[in-house]
């Protein structure tokens, strides 16, 4: 950085450069590993017995993979909204919590991507999908967009990453040797010239116009996934806009939760205060009644028809063996969300980390009702089977796969926070200049 | 000694709480119904088929995941051939082929004796079944227009002898049954051992050579088994698969992608990738500014 740097910026760099973990964050990262090991013991499991080891068969041929797979996604689009669309409305507020979006945003793309090769009984065969994919099939739309989405948001937060690096390599004696080394080969070309800026500012501008229809594409993708099969409970037209809107509020959820825990673990209530809440939880309460508002579409719709195809399916999801499941998912991931964001004191920190527990469990037993429901009431009755063929009970080898997959999630954001600054230094100086100047 | 009566009363009573338990067990087992059944398909594949039944709540429901052993002429001289053994289907169901490796035996004798066993397992009995096979052979001869001539034949010393009095189908195979060849439902096999049908099905789709494929057939006969025979004629109508746009339709293999999908489809690719590469371009660019600056210093 090239200006000079006041007591007030020395304050912000030194409240914010990245920080040792204390015994509880080597506990948490510890509790993390165990569950990837045991997630990686269970893996083994799979690809040496083979997809039999799950609860899968002929009817659920998707179950908790596909599920975590479009939870990650939806996930993964809180990058856009944070980093583009509030950057793009031009709202100030948002910039502590840019990063902490970015990065939920490619811990969660990374792990959709990996979910999707959990799924496949052979792995190896996975280049077969580039040798004779076809175009026509949204299978192949989903790998381009997952990894055209994963490289957009490894760039979204590296570009504004940059000045934060060279101020970490200012200060070579707060960090080990390994992170300066790492540092110097992310960041060291970084000077702060105005051309380097400038051109910095440019790709910013491009990233967050670029960043928005692509994570609108990987959405829709994912929707067509499963609206193009012609299955009872897929076959929605307005699935795209259900799919972003659930994205949106789960993703919301996320950061809020990421919000509460930085702000606790690294006694960050100056740079996310109660403000910042107040606003998450106004737009968090906006997202959750519009979801709620295509949840109502998507359901209605249909049984207002009742098709004989669908009677089935709905009357398992609503009134029958999945209705506790399903109505639990609305009552903790919108409506009681709702309820307590109306309120002033709802949108305190406390309340909003709570609300944002609610909001991401009841987002996951909203996906995975999205998958094996539908998939259990096929168009044609089942018939000559084995019994086990009729359900779907994931076995602990799932689970333990799909623990590991968010507890790697959690560890990349964690690991990150060890690394690199978890708000973004450079940018809340430059915002501090700019009021200062005005 | 009233100490040792007590623990003589208690070893009793243990004993026959034991014998209760193992009587109720044998009490639970449900009766097993084992049949076997030759099936002979174009003369060529040979195969026995054991049904194995249950009685649930006074229905017959096949009975599920029973192992079932397979012996051919298990109780002659040369003490049989071991088939193999297999687990039953969902539908009560195992069949077996007649391998090679029993051609031998197969050949030494006119007909055979097929034995099914089960082992006693702790929801059945042991059981037994025979089944007796004839080696028999059918003949379609359709050398006369729309004509089907059928000779069914068995091996009866050392020459294949007509066998009267059987009752035949004949029929034109469908994708998920055999339609009749005519009004006709059965035919019945005269003393040369043959019937005769005439094909009445005019403008039948065949496939794209109006190839359709003629059955003969009977199933679950007591004393022959079940025998299908199938034979190509070009007595169908010439099927032409309907193309859509030039082929290249939405369902069209990999290389018959419609055109507009692939413009589309490449045109965001070019689209988005391009803007990463450009993003990458001046990552590039900002590292190459700074490395001049360095060098500078």
């Amino acid at each position: 950085m090239e200006q000079k740097l006041s007591a007030a910026d020395e304050k912000i760099i030194s409240d914010l450069l990245p920080k040792k973990f204390n015994r509880q964050g080597y506990v948490w990262i510890g509790i993390l590993l165990a569950i990837c090991a045991v997630g990686v013991f269970a893996y083994y499991r799979q690809i040496r017995y083979g997809l039999v080891v799950t609860g899968l068969r002929d009817y659920a041929l998707w179950g908790l993979y596909i599920s975590n797979f479009v939870y990650f996604v939806a996930v993964s689009l809180v990058g856009s909204l944070i980093a583009a669309v509030l950057r793009l409305s031009g709202v100030k507020w948002a910039t502590p919590i840019t990063r902490i979006s970015e990065i939920i945003a490619f811990a969660a793309i990374v792990f959709a991507g990996i979910s999707i090769m959990l799924d496949m009984g052979r792995p190896d065969r996975f280049y077969n999908l580039f040798i004779y994919g076809r175009l026509q099939s949204p299978i192949i739309w989903d790998v381009l967009v997952i990894v055209t989405y994963l490289c957009f948001s490894f760039i979204l937060i590296y570009i504004p990453l940059l000045p934060d690096i060279r101020l970490m390599l200012n200060h070579p004696e707060k960090n080990p040797k390994f992170l300066n080394k790492i540092y110097s080969f992310f960041g060291e070309f970084w000077h702060g010239t105005e051309e380097q800026k400038a051109i910095r500012n440019k790709a910013v501008g491009v990233l967050t116009i670029g960043i928005v229809p692509a994570a609108f594409c990987i959405i829709s993708v994912d929707a067509w996934l499963f609206a193009t099969t012609y299955r009872p409970g897929w076959d929605a037209t307005s699935s795209e806009a259900y799919f972003i809107s659930g994205a949106f509020l789960v993703g919301c959820g996320s950061v809020v939760v990421a919000m509460y825990v930085f702000r606790k673990y690294y006694g960050l209530e100056k740079y996310l205060t109660d403000s910042h809440f107040d606003k998450m939880g106004k737009i968090l309460a906006l997202l959750a009644v519009l979801y709620v508002y295509f949840n109502i579409t998507e359901y209605m719709i249909p049984f207002f028809k009742l098709k004989n195809s669908e009677e089935a399916y709905l009357n398992s999801l609503l009134l029958g063996h999945f209705a506790p499941v399903f109505w639990f998912a609305i009552l903790i991931g919108m409506i009681i969300p709702i309820c307590i964001l109306v309120f002033k004191k709802g949108r305190t920190p406390l309340p909003m980390f709570i609300t944002g527990i609610m909001v991401v469990i009841g987002a996951w037993i909203k996906r995975y009702l999205i998958v094996p429901p539908t998939l259990l009431h096929p168009f044609l009755p089942m018939h000559n089977v084995p019994k086990n063929y009729t359900t779907y009970v994931p076995t602990w080898e799932e689970w333990a796969i799909s623990m590991a997959t968010i507890a790697g999630t959690l560890l990349i954001v964690t690991l990150f926070t060890r690394i690199f600054p978890i708000i973004p230094i450079n940018e809340l100086i430059e915002e501090r200049h700019e009021k200062d100047n005005q | 000694m009233k100490k040792i009566i007590n623990k003589i009363n208690f070893a009793a009573l243990l004993l026959l709480a034991g014998t209760g338990s193992v009587l109720a067990q044998e009490a639970k087992k449900s009766p097993l119904s084992v049949s076997v059944g030759y099936h002979l398909v174009n003369n060529q594949a040979q195969f026995v088929v054991a049904t194995l039944k249950t009685k649930v709540e006074r229905r017959f429901m096949p009975a599920e995941d029973v192992e079932v052993k397979f012996y051919l002429d298990k109780d002659s001289a040369s003490g049989g051939v071991f088939l193999g053994k297999g687990k039953s289907n969902t539908r009560g169901r195992v069949s077996m082929a007649i391998a090679p490796t029993a051609q031998n035996a197969w050949k030494a004798s006119a007909d055979h004796k097929i034995v099914a066993m089960t082992a006693k397992t702790d929801k059945y009995n042991e059981t037994s079944t025979e089944g007796s096979v004839i080696k028999t052979r059918v003949t379609l001869d359709t050398a006369e227009e729309k004509g089907v001539k059928m000779t069914f034949e068995e091996w009866k010393g050392d020459k294949w002898s007509p066998v009267p009095g059987v009752e035949f189908k004949l029929g034109i195979k469908r994708l998920l049954s055999d339609l009749n060849i005519s009004e006709t439902e059965t035919y019945v096999t005269d003393s040369l051992g043959q019937v005769a049908g005439t094909f009445k099905r005019e403008k039948l789709p065949g496939d794209e050579h109006s190839n359709i494929v003629l059955v003969a057939k009977f199933d679950d006969n007591d004393t022959w088994g079940s025998l299908r025979f199938e034979k190509t004629v070009p007595w169908g109508v010439v099927t032409k698969k309907e193309g859509g746009a030039i082929g290249r339709e939405l369902w069209g293999g990999r290389f018959h992608s419609p055109w507009w999908l692939i413009a589309f489809t490449y045109s965001i690719i070019i689209g988005v990738w391009g803007t990463v590469f450009y993003l990458i371009y001046m990552i590039l660019k900002i590292r190459t500014i700074g490395k001049s600056i360095s060098k500078k210093k």
